[in-house]
């Protein structure tokens, strides 16, 4: 299998992830799944004229592309021309290159949130005119259209995520490569449902003080982010609590709100990201799937019934009250 | 006269494109562009402060939490805040686990694989370097791949992830740290020590934190086979294909100091021209707008009065970069910068006997990888402050 990784209007951080996979490390989880690399600007030998010479083998036909990566979204300003990215000594702009190449691609695969669905890049008055490959923010289209299917018929696959977790990438790729990769293998918004079918909330260390809504307040205190610190946890697919990052970490272990990265338009929340928007004292974003009467009643409740070691704890950086010890003799 | 373009270029972070004009077998002129444009100033611009914690580190994968200090910083500027003992020690450690991986990825994944292109294979030394080093192949990567993501742990405990993390606030860190954690950190943090002694350097660190000059430095690799470690196979390799004669720049130095702490900071601020280290204002920094797609309102300005308003219409621009200058001056910055201006003798005997050139840029960014140890002890301080 015949890999080709790209990088437009992004920050290079889902390749660095990536370099942080383990069990196996990324160079052997290739080998095993029987990539081959082709060219990936930070790891390959191939530069200059090796590189367009590369490029222009796959154009011809002579080089079977079977996986296209696109890392970063693509600029198609300034007014349609694309000159806001031009391939380093091609003349010509990436998205023509993106375009020319994604013909040619048994598979597309957008990683990251920024080749998604634009992503960081498009945030703010987006200048660059920033999009995903075939998503603008939740919209179908972005460069290459609601009718694009690469040559095995597929739509883009969007691994989604900022940055991306190395193990949604690799297990993506190697199921491609085992020949299982369907239509059903992704979500809505084009998200690999091995990682998108969780919810961040899933596993998180806080859920106990999610239970009685025992709430952190500012940054550092133990309790649960949601009513306070802007935290999407309930909201956000994705299995980051169920399979950490880095070891041992997530975002809500780090003592940070989940931000949805994985979400198309998670760079413009239109509120701080890290303090939860309110409607009389209620929180305007709910779990997913949770009726809003049932969480208010079930919320009171459960504040109502908060044990002393959670409330205590909920506000303090350190732990106050360990949890309780039942004897069976005294 | 004719030009040269060179790329698309591979193994740095960014892009870039050189053009290069040469004349009877002469370099001219030659222009460095970038030729990427995503305009972060303007993306940040309207947003809500505390939410440049989110946008800034992702202006860049690599140096992520670089970013994340750095607004936070600033917001702690803005705010007049002061941070807590152990909020300073957290940003730092978290900041050395980043700094030190990038050295590593530099030195590995993306410097070393040169040595190991064919235009070499009549060299005594290539096929040695060839399979230790080739690109995706080599041996080198596959032992040091693990090690990084294994010492990237730390950022799990302290950061909750790599790149991109919130945990790094204008009044310290959202992490605290547990009893459990520490102890996994020192774990964590002794295993890289393991390797760096026993893969990158093939010595104790505290007998290349006493390399104090170039003679000290021989005789150290003297006393070794020029594949003891990857430090020597470098230092053979640089050696042969005179490295030190290549990639001078101004010899003006630049470091903004770094890792503060209530004792003054690992490293110390400074300018250096001409030799001499001395203070510096950072008033004096001004981006220059001549050479780039940019509209400039009012010439070189200070970033912080700086506009960002793209445009193809400056016919002499070629690239999308705006140029950094203290007071008008081309500056380095970087590991060498640093160690200079900091006062180590080994980079400064390095500067002084040849510059800034590749073999002393690579030294200097090795030389901070034997941070690991204090690094160590202030995790202990931060421990025994709690």
């Amino acid at each position: 299998m015949n890999l080709l990784w790209l990088q437009s209007a992004g920050c290079g951080g889902c390749s660095m992830s990536l370099l942080n996979a383990e069990s196996p490390d990324l160079l052997t989880s290739f080998e095993a799944a029987g990539i081959n690399l082709l060219w990936h600007p930070s790891i390959s030998e191939e530069t200059g004229s090796e590189v367009s010479e590369l490029l222009e083998q796959i154009l011809n036909g002579s080089l079977p592309l079977d996986m296209l990566c696109l890392e970063g979204s693509v600029l198609r300003g300034p007014n349609g021309t694309g000159r806001f990215h031009m391939l380093g000594g091609t003349g010509l702009s990436m998205m023509e290159w993106i375009e020319k190449l994604a013909a040619k691609a048994r598979f597309t695969i957008a990683i990251g949130s920024c080749a998604a669905y634009g992503g960081i890049s498009a945030a703010g008055d987006n200048i660059t005119d920033a999009t995903g490959l075939q998503f603008e923010g939740e919209l179908e289209g972005g460069l290459l259209g609601p009718a694009y299917r690469s040559l095995e018929g597929f739509k883009t696959l969007n691994i989604s995520g900022c940055p991306v977790h190395p193990n949604w990438v690799t297990e993506t790729l190697i199921s491609i490569a085992l020949g299982e990769h369907t239509d059903e293998a992704v979500d809505h918004f084009g998200r690999p449902r091995m990682y998108a079918d969780q919810l961040v909330h899933h596993g998180c260390n806080r859920n106990e003080f999610y239970e009685y809504k025992a709430s952190a307040e500012v940054p550092g205190e133990r309790g649960c982010m949601m009513e306070n610190m802007g935290c999407l946890g309930t909201q956000a697919h994705a299995d980051c609590n169920s399979r950490p990052w880095n070891g041992e970490g997530s975002c809500t272990k780090g003592g940070y709100a989940c931000i949805n990265c994985t979400a198309p338009e998670f760079e413009e929340p239109g509120h701080s990201f890290t303090e939860t928007p309110k409607i009389a004292g209620i929180p305007v974003g709910l779990p997913t799937d949770m009726p809003k009467a049932w969480f208010v009643a079930l919320a009171s409740l459960s504040k109502a019934a908060t044990p002393e070691r959670l409330r205590k704890n909920a506000t303090s950086e350190k732990l106050i009250y360990p949890p309780t010890i039942h004897k069976r003799k005294n | 006269m004719s030009r040269i373009v060179v790329g698309p270029f591979n193994r740095v972070e960014g892009d870039l494109e050189i053009k290069l004009d040469t004349d009877q077998g002469q370099v001219t002129a030659a222009r460095v562009n970038s030729p990427l444009f995503r305009g972060f100033e303007r993306i940040m611009q309207g947003q809500e402060p505390m939410d440049a914690l989110v946008y800034t580190p992702r202006i860049c994968g690599i140096c992520s939490v670089s970013q994340s200090v750095a607004s936070a910083r600033a917001l702690a500027d803005l705010m007049d805040l002061d941070m807590p003992l152990n909020g300073q020690l957290a940003t730092n450690l978290v900041l050395a686990n980043e700094n030190m991986t990038d050295l590593l990825t530099h030195f590995y994944l993306f410097f070393m694989p040169d040595f190991a292109r064919g235009i070499y294979s009549n060299e005594p030394w290539f096929d040695s370097v060839e399979s230790r080093f080739k690109a995706q192949k080599g041996s080198a990567a596959k032992v040091m791949l693990p090690a990084r993501s294994e010492f990237l742990h730390l950022m799990g405990i302290m950061a909750g992830k790599w790149p991109h993390s919130l945990s790094l606030q204008p009044g310290g860190s959202a992490k605290p740290i547990e009893a459990q954690e520490r102890i996994r950190l020192l774990a964590i943090l002794a295993s890289f020590r393991k390797f760096l002694e026993h893969t990158l350097f093939g010595d104790d660190l505290e007998a290349i934190a006493e390399l104090g000059s170039w003679n000290e430095l021989q005789n150290w690799r003297e006393k070794h086979d020029w594949q003891h470690s990857d430090f020597t196979r470098f230092l053979h390799l640089s050696d042969q294909l005179h490295l030190a004669s290549m990639g001078r720049a101004t010899d003006q130095f630049l470091s903004y100091g770094n890792y503060p702490d209530p004792q003054g900071g690992l490293f110390k601020a400074g300018a250096s021209f001409a030799g001499a280290v001395t203070d510096f204002d950072q008033k004096g920094i001004t981006e220059d707008l001549a050479y780039s797609w940019m509209q400039s309102v009012n010439g070189p300005v200070h970033p912080a009065a700086g506009n960002t308003e793209p445009s193809l219409d400056n016919e002499a621009a070629y690239s999308w970069c705006k140029a950094p200058r203290l007071n008008r001056q081309v500056m380095e910055v970087g590991a060498l910068a640093r160690q200079l201006i900091n006062g180590h003798p080994l980079a400064a005997d390095l500067v002084s006997r040849n510059g800034a050139n590749v073999e002393s840029r690579i030294i200097a960014r090795l030389l901070r990888a034997r941070y690991c140890d204090p690094a160590d002890a202030k995790l202990d301080q931060a421990a025994k402050a709690r």
